[in-house]
């Protein structure tokens, strides 16, 4: 579209200088730009982009600097386009980077505003994307710098008629006073046309005054609520029209217009008008019940986003360094990275960073949803935005700015509130005919009432104010958004981060979970599970002397045992003699006696008999476990074993998933032994062992052919690539240390039972999308007809305008308390 | 007493720090470079054709 409309324009151009000489056409003929490079990791990598870039059809002249990383493209619009370059550099390796901003956007009134909005920046060069949140207020801008300019962004919005409060100042305080201030306003409207709207039923009813006079009256108390109050409508109506969209702004100004200009009408020449009464309490009353309506929804909307701004609000604002053997307080946003951060109990961690002094416990409550507070000693990471407990903390700042685990957090909780449930489509296709397709009703059904079944002026126009009146788009364009907003923000708060609406939707639609077995069911390191002794020692003495033959060991399985000693706080002596046997064990000496430490092969070449204990070590084994062998001197005295244990709650999520009706398969790179040992204590449905880790997402891929919705639930590092093939891909981290960018859910605390939390509350923030859309498709294919008078013949009723406002009114703020019900969002594990 | 079949010294079993099994079988060294070069290729040692020029030990009778 861009590149078609800017082909025309420099066709014009071009025309109009032919004239000026050849030289200047064939300048005029090329477009240069210039866009960010990513990936580039020496000078052959630039040389590699301009040759891809040279061999395109219509490219002149293609430079890359690999120092400044930006590439500066000369080339004919007509034979090629922006895409195709862009791809080209994408084909052969590297990135074409893109500049992301978010905007608070005021004087949004209805969802069609941020379509036109949305339809004015991408139309715009050098915005790839551009998606605006009718619900937040926000608009999130992709775009090439080089080309379009933040100013020039807020131009674009402005031009359109809408206003750009400040980037710098997105901060929640903006944000929440621009809601204040929303609601201050709407509250004084709303107090002055009820003010006048109640005299005016009054003279209605009980007329003081002849009628002519008590028109004229009315025809006072009404035209300043009709202009005055209802001035945001026109507005409304008005850059609409500019925009060449409708919205209900449109609808709403032209119900009431139509009512006010009727009475009006009826006022100043009732000779016209033989015997017709006046209206103006209906345009009055419908001002008033819409302003209601609006009012309620602004509240409401503040209490959705509650959630988000509590996270956002969580930064400390001032931090305490010591530079220069000084400490002082500074603000945030200048603490660098190398800092010495202290931090007192009782105060927030400012920023993220390693702990060089000091001992206390901290909260971290705020990023993992852990109430638990966790002891930090040197060498530990701190989190910013945890709170510090007990004792003072020195520590070193290695993350600032938006690099800081609660700026990811808070920039992925808002990528999510921009983004759209495919679901949503179909509402914005809806409502973008919406609006056309009511005042055509209203306007067939008042023609066809009162020249087809000869009803009388008045009711015909009593249908037209009400279609007009009743049918409500906002309910559609709040449906999402809202729902959006209050699961993400739940969601946020109990360290689960959901990273789009996509993700809810194929979450309803899940069938299978996937569970990688090492690090994410199991701890990812072994631990020794059964000391087995002879009846010649005891159980303590096997795991000392055992720790004792593995203590200068650097095999796994040698130190899970020497940890096991450690914790039951055996002596751990040094051996004398320290020897590493390769595929058979170790030999250690010690205090003149020889210890072995083994397998079955050490036992057979040292001609011991290991006896009984074969049927217990193949017992171990079949159990997924790996058994060793002790022996002193030529004496065995028991046996070792050592495996991967569970996760404390893997159970519980696997048989929780599964009564949710989920199948659970674990995918392994262990032998299928260990797989299957495994997979019996936890239950699940299906084991895939024996999977190099390149080939997991080959195995998603093939489940997912068999026409199944699959999650894949992962450590985020290791299995980035089988998170990214499956239609979720759930990180788990631990801890604050997480790796925020793959996933499309990421876990923030190593729980399993989030995997379901997460599930479930993703599931619940879908339902809530479907109820609303179905509760705003439905209101609107029941009370549009109503309102026509399609039922008058059955019912004899005909929908006053009134009670059409009230209606209209009731059915967004229906809609946004739907939403906020979702707060009380309770998982079930 | 055993040979160290890297440099060829003559070791006691009995006192020897350094030993490895390979195929079921002890081996004694006199050092641990010994040992290591032994683990690294057996085969190259077992076959018999074993020469003190192998020697990799800071032993001074080696």
């Amino acid at each position: 579209m861009t590149a078609l409309s800017k082909n025309g324009l420099d066709q014009v151009k071009r025309k109009k200088d032919s004239s000026e000489g050849k030289q200047y056409m064939s300048r005029e003929k090329n477009k240069k730009i210039t866009l960010n490079i990513g990936g580039m990791s020496c000078i052959n990598c630039s040389l590699t982009i301009e040759k891809a870039l040279s061999k395109l059809n219509g490219v002149k002249h293609a430079t890359v600097n690999f120092a400044a990383e930006k590439a500066i493209i000369e080339y004919n619009p007509d034979l090629v386009d922006q895409k195709t370059i862009e791809n080209t550099v994408v084909e052969a390796g590297y990135r074409v980077i893109h500049e992301k901003i978010m905007l608070q956007v005021g004087g949004m009134s209805c969802v069609n505003c941020a379509q036109s909005i949305e339809k004015a920046l991408n139309s715009k060069e050098g915005v790839y994307n551009a998606t605006v949140n009718f619900a937040t207020e926000k608009v999130s801008v992709e775009y090439n710098p080089e080309q379009i300019s933040l100013a020039g962004i807020s131009k674009t919005v402005q031009d359109v008629g809408y206003q750009v409060i400040e980037p710098e100042k997105t901060v929640q305080d903006a944000e929440g006073k621009e809601r204040q201030r929303h609601i201050q306003r709407l509250k004084i409207l709303l107090t002055a046309s009820v003010a006048l709207t109640i005299p005016i039923i009054l003279l209605m009813w009980f007329p003081v005054l002849p009628k002519e006079q008590n028109n004229i009256l009315m025809f006072i108390l009404a035209t300043p609520v009709q202009f005055i109050v209802g001035w945001t409508f026109y507005v409304g109506a008005y850059k609409g029209l500019r925009n060449k969209t409708t919205n209900m702004d449109t609808l709403i100004a032209m119900g009431t217009s139509t009512a006010w200009l009727y009475s009006t009408a009826v006022t100043f020449a009732p000779s016209t008008f033989p015997g017709a009464g006046v209206f103006f309490d209906t345009a009055t009353m419908i001002m008033s019940f819409i302003l209601l309506g609006k009012l309620l929804d602004a509240i409401a909307k503040g209490r959705t986003s509650e959630a988000i701004r509590k996270i956002m609000g969580l930064q400390a604002k001032t931090a305490r360094v010591i530079r220069n053997g000084l400490e002082q307080e500074i603000p945030i946003e200048e603490v660098q990275v190398g800092d010495i951060v202290v931090v007192r109990p009782g105060e927030k961690i400012p920023v993220d960073g390693i702990v060089t002094e000091g001992y206390s416990a901290v909260d971290e409550k705020v990023i993992t949803g852990e109430s638990i507070p966790i002891e930090k000693k040197s060498g530990d990471q701190v989190v910013g935005a945890t709170m510090n407990k007990t004792g003072v903390l020195k520590f070193k700042a290695t993350k600032v700015g938006k690099d800081t685990v609660l700026a990811q957090i808070i920039s992925m909780v808002e990528d999510a509130l921009s983004s759209k449930a495919p679901i949503q489509r179909l509402a914005d296709i809806a409502s973008g005919y919406f609006v056309p397709i009511i005042i055509i009703t209203a306007t067939i059904s008042a023609l066809a009432w009162y020249f087809i079944t000869g009803a009388t002026f008045i009711f015909a126009l009593t249908v037209f104010i009400a279609v007009l009146i009743v049918a409500c788009p906002c309910a559609l364009g709040l449906a999402t958004p809202t729902a959006i907003m209050v699961g993400v923000g739940k969601g946020a708060e109990n360290g689960i981060l959901i990273k789009n609406g996509e993700t809810l939707e194929a979450a309803y639609k899940l069938q299978t979970v996937v569970f990688d077995k090492t690090g994410t069911l199991t701890k990812g390191e072994p631990e020794v599970t059964d000391i087995i002794p002879t009846e010649a020692f005891k159980e303590d003495q096997l795991l000392q002397l055992a720790s004792i033959a593995e203590k200068n060991s650097e095999h796994p399985l040698g130190e899970a045992i020497v940890k096991k000693a450690k914790a039951k706080g055996l002596q751990i002596d040094e051996p004398d003699i320290f020897n590493a046997l390769p595929g058979y064990g170790v030999e250690v000496g010690h205090k003149g006696t020889k210890i072995l430490l083994g397998n079955r092969r050490l036992m057979e070449a040292n001609n011991l008999d290991i006896g009984s204990f074969e049927v217990k070590m193949k017992e171990l084994e079949e159990e997924g476990k790996t058994a060793m062998l002790l022996a002193v001197d030529t004496q065995l005295a028991g046996l070792l074993a050592v495996a991967d244990t569970l996760k404390e709650h893997s159970g519980d999520a696997v048989k929780t998933l599964q009564q949710m009706g989920l199948e659970v398969i674990m995918i392994t790179g262990d032998n299928q032994r260990t797989a299957n040992a495994i997979a019996k204590q936890l239950g699940v449905n299906g084991v895939f062992s024996e999977v190099l880790p390149s080939e997991k997402s080959t195995e998603i891929k093939r489940l997912q052919s068999e026409g199944k919705v699959v999650a894949m639930v992962g450590d985020g590092i290791n299995d980035a690539p089988a998170l990214a093939q499956a239609n979720i891909g759930i990180a788990v981290g631990s801890g604050t240390d997480v790796a925020i960018e793959t996933g499309d859910i990421v876990l923030i605390k190593n729980d399993l039972r989030d995997v379901v939390v997460a599930i479930q509350l993703s599931r619940a923030t879908m339902k809530k999308i479907r109820q609303n859309l179905f509760w705003a498709f439905f209101y609107n294919i029941i009370l549009v007809p109503l309102a026509a008078g399609a039922f008058y013949p059955i019912l004899h009723v005909l929908f006053n305008p009134v009670y059409a406002a009230a209606a209209m009114a009731s059915s967004s703020v229906t809609v946004v308390t739907n939403a906020s019900l979702l707060r009380r969002f309770r998982p079930k594990i | 007493m055993a040979k160290d079949l890297v440099c060829n010294m003559e070791v006691d079993e009995k006192t020897a720090k350094y030993k490895t099994i390979y195929q079921g079988k002890y081996y004694y060294f006199c050092a641990p470079g010994c040992k290591k070069s032994f683990e690294a290729n057996p085969q190259k040692y077992i076959g018999g054709n074993s020469s003190s020029q192998n020697c990799s030990c800071s032993h001074d009778n080696c």
